[in-house]
């Protein structure tokens, strides 16, 4: 019998950008939050600070700051013909489990989507037709557009003191930037970022091409910044330890930086760490959350009462929590029926391994992870799709991430995997080597969601999240589209004495990384017939139960997902405190 | 010009400038990284370091034979500084980005190459015997330099200077210096004055420790 603790107005599962986000802001309207985190409090000082910190092997190998798979993981398999299997190590991407969640540990690569990813289904369609979209493609318009999203975006920017240089102010475009960036109320809060060599090279061989290359925005600071929320950032110093670390420096936003000292200084706000949410406990109706059950530190069983209960688990995370607590019809791929766990995406990634002559030392460890030069020439709609048959596109960059000695051993193709071929190899590449990286936009199948594994369970004895997927025909062209493009400027670039592609190719693995942006289950629409939320993240079935997150995504745009993910919540945040709590329990009207 | 491109350079030696606007990738690289790269000259540098060189007073009256000054002096060892942080000031001591009356002049009659070969010679001259530091008891200067703060947003000196106290790498000096010279730094770093940080990444920090804080970390140094 789990203990029953006093009743609050909201609480939220989850202490990442989302929880972090709507948490303080309806803390700071007055009402008593508790935010619920299953991972540990960690802090820039002392946690993130060097030697420590600088652990590749703890925190990229060992995962440190990643979910315990040993605890908790997914099951994965192609197709429903096939049995799925749990992954036991991460590999296809990093889920967190910590304070501040994948906010805390990611590259801070920072965008704003294209306003034809809010509108996907119907720009494509009326301007290719209805046949571009490949059968069983289950892609669908936003229930909003972009211009309703930009003054959140905005806000999203200057809380996370966002770098780069405007590209289009106000519908103006600005001379020396993005001169495919969608329209911007205020300029950057920083300026972009330095640029490592070999980006510099890119650009260099790109712009000779024709293309626009630029500086890739990032939610590094740049200079010495207070945020929205009065709080410090530092400039980075470009010290390469960004992607699966904590940031040493304040430089990375993240919750801890940005968000939670001034949330944690509201007597209405409450974080409560070592909080494992089990479920979302319904009424007798199941129309209306009673709160949420819990497991504390102690292993306890913790059931705490609430007025709204919201999402802001990690993601997919989101949609398993759904499917536990049976809010929400779950999809059924055999009759296209059912909507809980439609819309699984990822990223089409894909790689032009580039190798240079002795002259081109790249230093691979001056980094920063959103340290990019980039173009988005082939994102979204801003080429011609007619003569090429498929939806969608990605941004082609040298972003220099790191150079930490056991992950980055660029090694020729037909090098030998071990022995003094490959020694020798690894020698002489290592500071002679980068990829060009390529991050395609991604479409849902029919065939492809989210569901409870029959078989496999979590250390909890509650059922794991299944993964069913594989690449569209869409995407894989895509990926042979882009990853040619790739080459061609690779061939471009100073120096370079190899460019070899790596597109995609079927069968979806799960053993590769293809980034941690992994999104769906809970998509948001207009009917809800194909979507579980409405355009506010609220679910159509338990009113008093709001989503965010990745898992709203109906598809997966060629964009990195955290400028987006940080607009929805301030867009949830201020629905609530507008709209819903004039009539609790009840749908927003849209 | 040349100031935009000292104040640009910063902690990594070939990183470029900050850009003013996101389409433009080549920037040239520093005029101290262009001035080492054109000689590997000392002698000139050992030279101008015991006799001076016109206006500009010989290097050792203060600095002390071979870059040891005398113990109890405000005065920074030079001997074992890394030659692209040595080169850097000159040239930064030159064009004011970071102002000093006895420096300057000193800089201003010494040309790119005089600057070079001196950064040379002194980054070859052995560091100076160090005496065992007794281990620092935890107080407030040993928790900022190893841990930081978290409410200040201060990360800790050694995330750039090295935990064992002979630096953080090309630009990043040795901080084990006298504390008065250490003192003198962090309140030209807060005021704005000294201004040849990198992004602003010294001025930053400076401006939110106390009078307080600085001394102990002074402290905590000067005996390492």
């Amino acid at each position: 019998m789990a203990k029953s603790l006093p009743a609050v107005d909201v609480v939220l599962v989850g202490g990442g950008w989302t929880g972090s986000v709507i948490g303080k802001e309806l803390a700071a309207g007055g009402l008593k939050v508790v935010v619920l985190e299953r991972g540990q409090p960690r802090w820039t000082s002392p946690d993130f600070q060097a030697p420590g910190v600088r652990d590749e092997l703890k925190y990229t190998r060992r995962h440190e700051l990643h979910q315990n798979a040993a605890t908790e993981t997914y099951t994965f398999r192609n197709r429903v013909d096939e049995t799925a299997l749990p992954m036991r190590r991460w590999q296809f991407a990093f889920p967190a489990n910590h304070l501040g969640g994948a906010g805390t540990h990611w590259s801070g690569a920072y965008y704003r989507w294209d306003p034809v990813e809010f509108k996907l289904r119907s720009h494509y369609t009326q301007r290719y037709g209805a046949r571009i979209f490949e059968d069983g493609v289950t892609a669908q318009d936003w229930p909003l557009t972009y211009d309703e999203l930009e003054p959140y975006f905005d806000r999203f920017d200057y809380l996370v003191g966002a770098s780069g240089f405007a590209g289009n102010l106000k519908g103006v475009v600005q001379p020396g930037g993005n001169p495919f960036e969608p329209w911007r109320s205020r300029p950057y809060p920083n300026p972009p970022m330095r640029v490592p060599y070999a980006s510099a090279l890119f650009g260099d061989a790109a712009a000779k091409l024709g293309y626009h290359p630029y500086v890739q925005p990032s939610a590094l600071s740049t200079r010495p910044y207070v945020n929205s929320e009065g709080l410090q950032m530092n400039s980075c110093v470009y010290c390469g330890f960004c992607s699966n670390f904590g940031c040493e420096q304040f430089a990375k936003a993240s919750p801890q930086v940005c968000v939670l000292p001034v949330a944690l200084k509201l007597p209405t706000f409450e974080l409560r760490t070592g909080a494992h949410v089990l479920r979302v406990d319904l009424d007798g109706d199941r129309k209306s959350a009673r709160g949420v059950t819990y497991v504390d530190g102690s292993g306890a069983e913790i059931f705490q009462p609430a007025q709204l209960v919201i999402l802001c688990a990690f993601a997919i995370n989101n949609t398993r929590l759904l499917l536990l607590s049976g809010i929400g019809r779950p999809y059924d791929p055999a009759t296209g029926e059912g909507v809980v766990g439609r819309n699984y995406t990822h990223q089409t990634s894909s790689s032009v391994s580039l190798f240079f002559d002795e002259s081109v030392d790249i230093n691979p460890f001056m980094a920063a992870g959103a340290a990019a030069v980039t173009m988005d020439d082939f994102c979204t709609d801003n080429f011609d799709h007619g003569p090429l048959g498929f939806v969608g596109g990605g941004y082609i960059q040298i972003q220099v991430v790191s150079g930490a000695p056991i992950g980055n051993r660029p090694v020729p193709p037909g090098t030998p995997a071990w022995g003094s071929a490959w020694k020798k190899a690894t020698k002489q590449y290592y500071n002679h080597a980068i990829p060009i990286t390529i991050t395609g936009s991604s479409l849902p199948v029919r065939g492809g969601y989210l569901s409870l594994d029959p078989t496999y369970k979590d250390a909890w004895g509650q059922p794991l999240l299944r993964i069913t997927y594989d690449f569209p025909e869409n995407d894989i062209k895509l990926s042979a589209f882009l990853t040619d493009k790739g080459v061609q400027i690779g061939r471009a670039m100073k120096g370079v004495t190899i460019a070899h592609g790596n597109p995609r190719t079927r069968p979806y693995p799960a053993t590769a990384y293809q980034s941690t942006h992994i999104n769906g289950g809970a998509a948001m629409g207009a009917d809800p017939k194909n979507s579980v939320v409405n355009r506010y993240g609220q679910c159509w079935d338990v009113p008093n139960v709001f989503v965010t997150g990745a898992a709203l995504f109906p598809q997966n745009s060629c964009y990195n997902p955290t400028g987006t993910i940080g607009a929805l919540s301030y867009w949830t945040a201020d629905a609530i405190r507008r709209d819903y709590l004039r009539a609790p329990g009840r749908l927003i009207a849209s | 010009m040349r100031r935009a491109l000292a104040i640009a350079s910063l902690g990594l030696a070939v990183v470029p400038a900050m850009l003013a606007r996101s389409s433009q990738f080549d920037v040239a690289p520093p005029v101290w990284q262009v001035a080492l790269a054109a000689s590997k000259d000392t002698d000139t540098g050992k030279m101008i370091a015991a006799q001076g060189k016109g206006t500009a007073i010989a290097c050792a009256g203060c600095h002390g034979a071979n870059g040891t000054p005398a113990t109890g002096t405000p005065f920074p060892r030079l001997a074992g500084v890394p030659v692209e942080y040595v080169a850097k000031q000159l040239f930064d001591y030159r064009d004011g980005s970071r102002p000093n009356p006895m420096m300057a002049p000193i800089a201003k009659a010494l040309s790119d190459a005089e600057i070079a070969s001196l950064a040379r010679y002194y980054a070859s001259q052995d560091v100076p015997a160090k005496h065992t530091p007794a281990a620092a008891a935890p107080n407030r200067g040993r928790e900022l330099a190893r841990y930081g703060d978290n409410p200040l947003a201060i990360p800790a000196c050694a995330d750039c200077h090295g935990s064992d106290e002979t630096g953080g790498g090309p630009v990043l000096p040795p901080l084990a210096q006298p504390a008065a010279y250490t003192t003198a730094q962090l309140q030209a770093f807060r005021t704005g004055e000294r201004h040849n940080d990198a992004d602003g990444v010294m001025r930053q920090l400076a401006r939110r420790l106390s009078d307080a804080d600085i001394q102990v970390l002074a402290d905590y140094y000067a005996g390492r």
